[in-house]
């Protein structure tokens, strides 16, 4: 009796053990020894362009031994967690926004401020682009590219519906008008594109008004429930008038060849601007890009990066993966090699240095971003800690909306008690 | 038309039967293989027409895609197939060899704890991967194993796939207790009764075994992507998986046109393996 | 953990009570050499990570930090959360629509291709080619372009007449069902199983049944079906293990979101985002350990059960 007992008390320390051992810093660092660890997410173009980059780099650096690896973004981050719980993390890695605080605030990412203006060169990045990665006064990462939201606009298909062009100055009340007028007039088109589960338009909404979404300390929501009410209120009565596509077509988005823009459905889109590049192809007409609709005037936007080239904490190659990142975003072969891939580039000096030309989509792209990036309001901190959750959450909801499985009101109320769990 | 080959004392089936067996078999067959026949016209389709058509005809494609995906990546596609076939080849001797060791044990032979045993092997099956993985990747990593094919294939010599040692199991308790007791009476050890005597008659299990393990092996994702991190290293599905994403451009037809190409090792292996699934009848007593 | 009390429980109700003849010894030792990769791969290999997943049920686990004691709070968690238990739901209405469908799909088609017809081989292999797709990222367009809003199915139903039909795989009503197709749809690997298993049946009873006359379905009621008891009972455990852990096809058809409106939101997928998309794992492995519980009732009811239809040679 005695002995099982010891025995099974012994059991259990040394699970505790095994995993506390296992699972919390156990110090040995970096992905192994051998040669500098970078990886990144994406699809086929920025595999190959990214590979270019490796090859300058070693070119220029013949005793450089960089090890890749890389991914698509849903597959990248199910890696990374796991290679950072096992402390292998590559030294440098591609980060997301939407990632950001989960990692740089449990430890995960080095603070770079260190290596600014001395190794890392951050002179021509705009300020608000420069500290996109900056929390609790580190910086985690540096900017890979100056992203803005924007509208996407297929005139000709306005035109062909018979209804009148749109132009920036729209509200969202006329745009709401607008498109339900365009929708119930064609009878196969819809106005836009459902936005109600679009958390990043919503921030722009938000931020029209003046208040941000998130508290500064990233411990709440810093909006009226009303606000959000309004929000989907708006967006579930476009739906209801053939402003806005009914939830059932909306659902079938998974890429690009899958928006409704994409498909002739509706000549509205609204997204991230560089991703012009990514739906262009799949529509014969031309895209335009505008500003998304305001309440008064007064723009919610804010140009900065949401991808950022970070280095492990545990990374033993600290000086080197800085020297790495340095020309990943500075040197002039670097830029000209990568383009736009990773979006419209993080600074004016390597946007000249690209010379796009403006009716290509992606000179569209860098002309908004250069366009809009003296006017909009100053951008907010970084995404905080919980941000994911609450993103594909705030899509479910409306899609509890459109299918009639949840009320507005209802729908509120779950997303501010996920919040207060999510956010701490 | 009954030219039965089968016993004279079975009597002859009409025609007409055989013809609906045939046509039921058929019709059902066209709905099986419809998503093989689209992947193949897809292949040689252009990104447009992919998604906007589901019939048949491969309209303005040519083969380009295949050339495409073939050189997409920094190897040549060919170096994930061998990747995969590595793999594959080795979690097949491991779980033919452990396996069936275990199942012998399992089936035939009386130990303490054999219940108790069998419980726990079946429990191992039960977690999703999900929750494991993280802890594994730990082990591996400290093994130094990760960026090799070690925690991919050596689990498999130690038969932690539950799933063969069950059927097996299943399989060893079909077959005539007498048979081994006979060999046993014989004096053979229990080592030369399993190698000869239950090894051969459980046959069909092996192929079986085999057959799903290269198929599964060949298909499975998740665990190839944690622990391979070198593009050199990276097996079919990984390298398949990375040319879409959904953030950005993804390389439909190029994928497409690669899937094909690693479907047919699979389909090969499917096709020679259930062959000797049909031969296996012979061991136990001829058609 | 119970399996380990259990088995210290056999060992001390045996502490040299009985005494085992020379034979059993030699057969116990046996045992435990064929045994010994499996035991190996427990230790080393299964068991820790399992370990060490329930005792990160019982903290909070966020991946990148040490994880943190909070005792049974993951499990108490679980009762108020609604995510959660439709999840648990739709993986139900999951497990026991799609397992039976399949199980006698899978029969119906081994039996009719087990023997006495022309071009079996060809047959079987066109019958498993859906189960070669596996987890393919081809799925999920496949599926769209069979089930979508323009899809085939679509198209087929306008040439009946049937007009502006839903998106089958976009409607939180239907969407289970096409995922409930495409698992019948892969039936390949019971099918083979069950092929495996018929190579089992010895020819002579057959033979001997139809001297004295009995039909084919007598023959397939009085001799196949009994003898095969093993391999049936054996995908019933198998497959339906393997439904409650269904991930692939619904992450791969849904773009990983489990949409629309968690209505393919299986058990697994909802506990791969919690712990890989929200870091939270120590919750992903209570639900983990609450998933291994559920299964093992259903595993247990089913070992209990095959006493009264399962028919073994031994």
């Amino acid at each position: 009796m005695n002995t099982n007992f010891t025995r099974r008390r012994m059991l259990g320390t040394t699970l505790a053990g095994m995993a506390a051992a296992s699972l919390a810093a156990c110090g040995s660092g970096g992905s192994g020894d051998s040669g500098l660890g970078l990886s990144w997410y994406g699809g086929d173009p920025v595999h190959e362009a990214m590979k270019k980059l490796v090859e300058l780099y070693a070119e220029k650096h013949p005793d450089a031994d960089i090890t890749t690896q890389y991914s698509a973004f849903a597959d990248y981050w199910d890696k990374l967690a796991t290679q950072t719980a096992g402390r292998s993390a590559p030294d440098v890695m591609r980060m997301s926004m939407s990632y950001l605080s989960d990692y740089a605030d449990r430890g995960a990412l080095a603070d770079l401020s260190q290596y600014v203006g001395d190794t890392i060169d951050l002179g021509d990045q705009a300020p608000d682009v420069a500290d996109s990665a900056s929390l609790d006064g580190a910086l985690y990462g540096v900017g890979q590219s100056s992203i803005a939201l924007a509208a996407f606009v297929d005139r000709e298909l306005i035109a062909q519906a018979g209804a009148p062009d749109v132009d920036e100055s729209w509200t969202w009340d006329s745009f709401a008008a607008w498109a339900k007028d365009l929708g119930g007039s064609s009878g196969d088109l819809y106005g836009s594109m459902d936005q109600g589960g679009s958390f990043q338009l919503f921030e722009a909404y938000v931020r029209e008004a003046g208040t941000e979404v998130f508290t500064d300390d990233g411990a709440g929501l810093a909006f009226d429930r009303a606000v959000l009410e309004q929000w989907w209120e708006y967006w579930h009565d476009m739906r209801a008038h053939r402003g806005a596509p009914p939830a059932s077509v909306s659902a079938e988005v998974a890429s690009f060849d899958t928006w409704p823009i994409a498909k002739g459905l509706t000549p509205v889109g609204f997204g991230f601007v560089q991703q012009i590049a990514f739906l262009q192809p799949y529509v014969d007409r031309p895209l335009d890009i505008l500003t998304p609709p305001t309440t008064g005037g007064t723009s919610g936007l804010y140009v900065k990066s949401l991808d950022f080239w970070s280095i492990a904490s545990t990374s033993s190659h600290q000086d080197e993966a800085a020297e790495l990142v340095d020309f990943l975003v500075n040197d002039d072969e670097a830029i000209t090699a990568l383009g736009v891939v990773l979006g419209v580039p993080p600074s004016q000096r390597a946007i000249e240095l690209l010379g796009l030309d403006p009716s290509t989509p992606e000179g569209k792209a860098v002309d908004y971003v250069s366009r809009i990036s003296g006017s909009v309001p100053e951008a907010p901190p970084a995404w905080p800690v919980g941000y994911n959750e609450l993103l594909t959450l705030f899509t479910k909801l409306n899609q509890d909306i459109g299918f009639e499985e949840s009320s507005v009101a209802d729908a509120v109320a779950a997303f501010f008690d996920a919040a207060e769990g999510a956010l701490s | 038309m009954t030219t039965e080959t089968t016993t004279a004392a079975r009597r002859p089936r009409p025609f007409l039967v055989q013809g609906v067996k045939h046509a039921v078999v058929i019709a059902v067959g066209v709905l099986m293989t419809y998503p093989l026949a689209w992947m193949l016209v897809s292949a040689v389709r252009d990104e447009g027409g992919i998604f906007s058509n589901a019939g048949l005809l491969p309209i303005g494609g040519d083969f380009a895609n295949f050339a495409e995906g073939w050189d997409s990546s920094d190897f040549p596609f060919s170096r994930y197939l061998v990747n995969s076939s590595l793999v594959a080849l080795g979690a097949i001797v491991g779980n033919l060899v452990s396996c069936s060791m275990a199942a012998y044990a399992f089936a035939r032979l009386r130990f303490r704890g054999r219940r108790a045993f069998f419980a726990i092997m079946l429990l191992t099956i039960m977690l999703p991967i999900h929750v494991v993985i993280v802890p594994q990747y730990v082990i591996f990593s400290q093994m130094d194993w990760v960026n090799t094919f070690w925690p991919l294939v050596v689990p498999k010599f130690l038969a932690t796939d539950a799933f063969f040692v069950f059927l097996m199991v299943q399989f060893i308790r079909g077959i005539p207790r007498e048979l081994d007791e006979a060999a046993r009476i014989d004096g053979a050890g229990f080592f030369r009764t399993w190698a000869s005597i239950i090894l051969p008659l459980m046959r069909p299990a092996l192929v079986t075994t085999t057959i799903f393990t290269f198929i599964w092996t060949w298909n499975d994702f998740f665990s190839q992507l944690i622990y391979l991190a070198d593009p050199s290293m990276y097996t079919t599905s990984v390298a398949l998986r990375s040319l879409v994403d959904s953030t950005s451009a993804s390389a439909w037809g190029p994928l497409f046109a690669m899937s094909v190409v690693s479907l047919l090792p699979v389909f090969i292996v499917f096709l020679v393996g259930q062959r000797y699934l049909v031969q296996g009848i012979a061991t136990t007593g001829g058609k | 953990m119970s399996a380990l009390g259990e088995l210290r429980r056999l060992r001390s109700a045996k502490g040299g009570t009985t005494v085992a003849s020379k034979a059993a010894k030699q057969e116990e030792r046996a045992a435990y050499l064929f045994l010994l990769p499996w035991l190996a791969g427990l230790v080393l290999i299964t068991a820790g990570p399992m370990a060490i997943s329930f005792y990160i049920s019982l903290t909070d686990y966020n991946l990148l930090q040490a994880p943190e004691f909070v005792g049974l709070q993951n499990y108490l968690d679980m009762l108020g959360d609604d995510r959660l238990q439709n999840s648990l739901r739709v993986t139900f209405v999951y497990v026991f629509v799609s397992v039976p469908i399949q199980l006698a799909a899978a029969l119906a088609i081994a039996v009719l291709l087990n023997r006495g017809m022309k071009g079996l081989a060809f047959y079987r292999s066109v019958y498993y080619l859906p189960s070669l797709l596996g987890g393919s990222v081809a799925i999920a367009v496949l599926w769209r372009t069979l089930f979508g809003s323009d899809g085939i199915v679509n198209r087929g139903l306008a040439v009946l007449g049937v007009e502006n039909a839903p998106s089958w795989v976009a409607d939180p009503s239907t969407a289970l069902g096409t995922l409930i197709i495409l698992n019948v749809w892969t039936f390949g690997a019971p099918m083979v199983i069950f092929l495996a298993g018929l190579r089992q049946v010895p020819a002579s009873l057959y033979e001997a049944a139809s001297v004295d006359g009995a039909g084919r379905w007598r023959q397939f009621t009085r001799i196949t079906l009994p003898v095969i008891t093993p391999i049936i009972f054996f995908n019933v455990v198998l497959q339906i293990i393997h439904a409650f852990q269904a991930f692939t096809q619904a992450f791969i058809v849904s773009g990983g979101s489990g949409g629309p409106s968690d209505s393919t939101m299986f058990f697994t997928l909802y506990l791969y985002q919690t712990g890989f998309g929200n870091f939270q794992m120590g919750y992903a492995s209570a639900m983990a350990w609450v998933l291994l519980i559920i299964i093992a009732a259903f595993t247990a009811i089913n070992f209990w059960a095959s006493r009264f239809w399962v028919f073994y040679d031994d």
